[in-house]
């Protein structure tokens, strides 16, 4: 860590932070697509309490799945700007180590986007029970309990286990996803996401393998193969993110002419 | 100073653009990068800030550590120390969506000697406001504002490809006011360009390139020492000439130059095509 310096390193995140435009823009496309599935998940046929109750809890838990595949796309973008000539140069003729300009990106949007996108699910959450208030005015209902309770990870027990132990799956896919995001950002010029989708292709098959081979454990919350393969794909993504910054330095103005496409 | 040394390059493996180059660039002097398309101009610029990687040999260049004394590192390890020293202007780029106070709030901790007098002289000569918003302006105004950023950072390398490319006529002058203005003993300018008539009186020192190989290298006060450029009418006779080209006027016209010929001024152009026909070695 001797290249990194954090007053340069702030300095690198200060010039890519996106701007006012730009934020506003995200966060309002975010909200306006949280606003959709809300009003997809309660309609506006039956507005009794119970059915926007229902219907705010099953917005929160689907915006919460969807939301980490979002922070994975922006990432597997962060690189955009070395794609082209015109604007590569003057990220990489910055006073900064690569190590720096490496990191600053993936904070940005990393970081960036788990908080605007959680800064959305509010807007929306707040705006839909608004709307639903106006239309229904004996209630008021918002989801934003059920994000709260997913955003603490709440350590209630069923059956005696840990229930985010239950989540184990999908944290340790988004994980390796985003490890191969940085990776595919870091190394190929160009179509990052599309490489860094291409390497989640052969998770289909593992996961019927899986399938036939796992027991159940805890009533269905986890299976026998939850734990050791959280742990292979915690390596595995070490590796990806310590391959993309060992690999970023080496990362030039031009590439090679014949591996131009990527 | 830069020091290029054994220096090898190519795009691919099959077409080598530079093999075994050498130079060595001095500080306190503007040189002229000069050649056809396609000789690797822009990319030497490239490897001497180090956006490329030499396949063969190294570029080094000399620079003032943070604790004040003299190092030396090689341009394509992008260290910190050297590219607070370093400063590109390419011939096409993008700006953010910023004003320029915006640009400069972000951009200029980064160099430790921007000044915000020269930024502010820089643009007043150049006649732009300095509330400027960058994505709006034209091509030619852009590179008028990050010609002034890039000589406001101080930097002891100034590399600049094709910088007259985009000015209007008023800017052209404006520009060579502004680099002469700006001009320091620690400080080495490179402007690779083919406007050779917009930098002719700037330059201290000329580099042609052909083929990949350095075809010449010597300072203006040589080249005038040595020839005498003169326009001749038709009809007079040009035997003595070393080079010749016809103009409006008859010919273009450089000569040997003999200690009882007052010395004239460079006539870059034709220099360039004595040079590059093989007339001046």
């Amino acid at each position: 860590m001797r290249n990194i310096s954090l007053r340069r390193l702030g300095m690198v995140l200060r010039r890519q932070r996106p701007g006012k435009v730009g934020i506003t823009i995200y966060l309002g496309v975010f909200t306006l697509m949280f606003i959709v599935f809300r009003i997809m998940e309660s309609g506006f046929d039956n507005l009794s309490e119970d059915m926007l109750r229902k219907g705010a809890s099953e917005w929160i838990e689907s915006a919460w799945h969807i939301a980490p595949n979002l922070v994975c796309i922006a990432t597997s973008n962060a690189f955009l700007m070395l794609q082209e000539k015109n604007t590569a140069y003057g990220y990489l003729m910055l006073p900064a180590t690569m190590q720096e300009k490496f990191l600053a990106p993936i904070l940005i949007t990393t970081v960036g986007s788990i908080a605007g996108i959680i800064v959305s699910m509010v807007m929306a959450d707040v705006l839909c029970s608004l709307l639903y208030y106006v239309l229904e005015p004996t209630a008021w209902v918002s989801g934003l309990p059920e994000l709260w309770h997913l955003l603490a990870l709440e350590e209630s027990r069923i059956d005696g286990h840990i229930e985010w132990l239950g989540m184990l799956d999908s944290l340790s896919f988004y994980l390796w996803w985003h490890s191969v995001s940085v990776f595919c950002g870091a190394v190929f010029r160009k179509n990052a996401l599309i490489f860094s989708c291409m390497v989640l292709l052969p998770l289909i098959p593992l996961l019927w393998i899986r399938s036939q081979l796992a027991t159940e454990v805890a009533g269905g919350l986890y299976d026998s193969w939850t734990l050791p393969i959280a742990i292979v794909v915690a390596v595995l993504s070490c590796s990806f993110y310590i391959a993309a910054y060992r690999l970023f330095p080496r990362r030039t103005l031009v590439g090679h002419k014949t591996l131009a496409f990527l | 100073m830069i020091d290029i040394r054994e220096l090898s390059f190519g795009y691919n493996k099959k077409h080598q653009l530079f093999t075994d180059f050498s130079l060595k660039l001095q500080q306190n002097c503007i040189y002229g990068l000069l050649g056809k398309n396609g000789t690797g101009k822009t990319t030497l610029l490239y490897l001497m800030a180090g956006l490329l990687r030499p396949t063969a040999g190294t570029v080094s260049c000399d620079c003032i550590a943070p604790d004040g004394s003299a190092c030396s590192f090689r341009s394509c390890d992008r260290r910190p120390e050297l590219l607070e020293q370093f400063f590109l202007v390419p011939e096409e780029f993008e700006l953010p969506f910023s004003s320029l106070d915006d640009y400069v709030r972000t951009n200029a901790p980064f160099y430790p000697n921007f000044s915000r007098e020269v930024l502010d002289a820089c643009l007043k000569e150049f006649e732009l406001s300095s509330d400027l918003t960058l994505l709006t302006l034209s091509m030619g105004q852009k590179k008028k504002a990050l010609i002034s950023f890039a000589l406001a950072t101080r930097t002891r390398y100034l590399l600049m490809d094709e910088p007259t490319n985009g000015l209007d006529i008023p800017s052209k002058s404006q520009f060579r006011k502004v680099i002469a203005q700006n001009m320091t003993d620690e400080r080495t300018v490179i402007i690779s360009t083919h406007q050779v008539h917009d930098v002719e009186t700037l330059l201290d020192h000329i580099l042609i390139l052909d083929d990949s190989r350095l075809l010449l290298n010597a300072s203006v006060s040589e080249l005038t020492d040595r020839y005498a450029f003169s326009e001749i009418p038709a009809g007079i006779d040009t035997a003595t000439a070393i080079y010749r080209e016809p103009s409006p006027q008859g010919f273009s016209v450089m000569t040997k130059r003999t200690p009882d010929m007052p010395e004239t001024q460079l006539n870059l152009e034709l220099l360039f095509n004595a040079v590059t026909k093989g007339a001046v070695r």
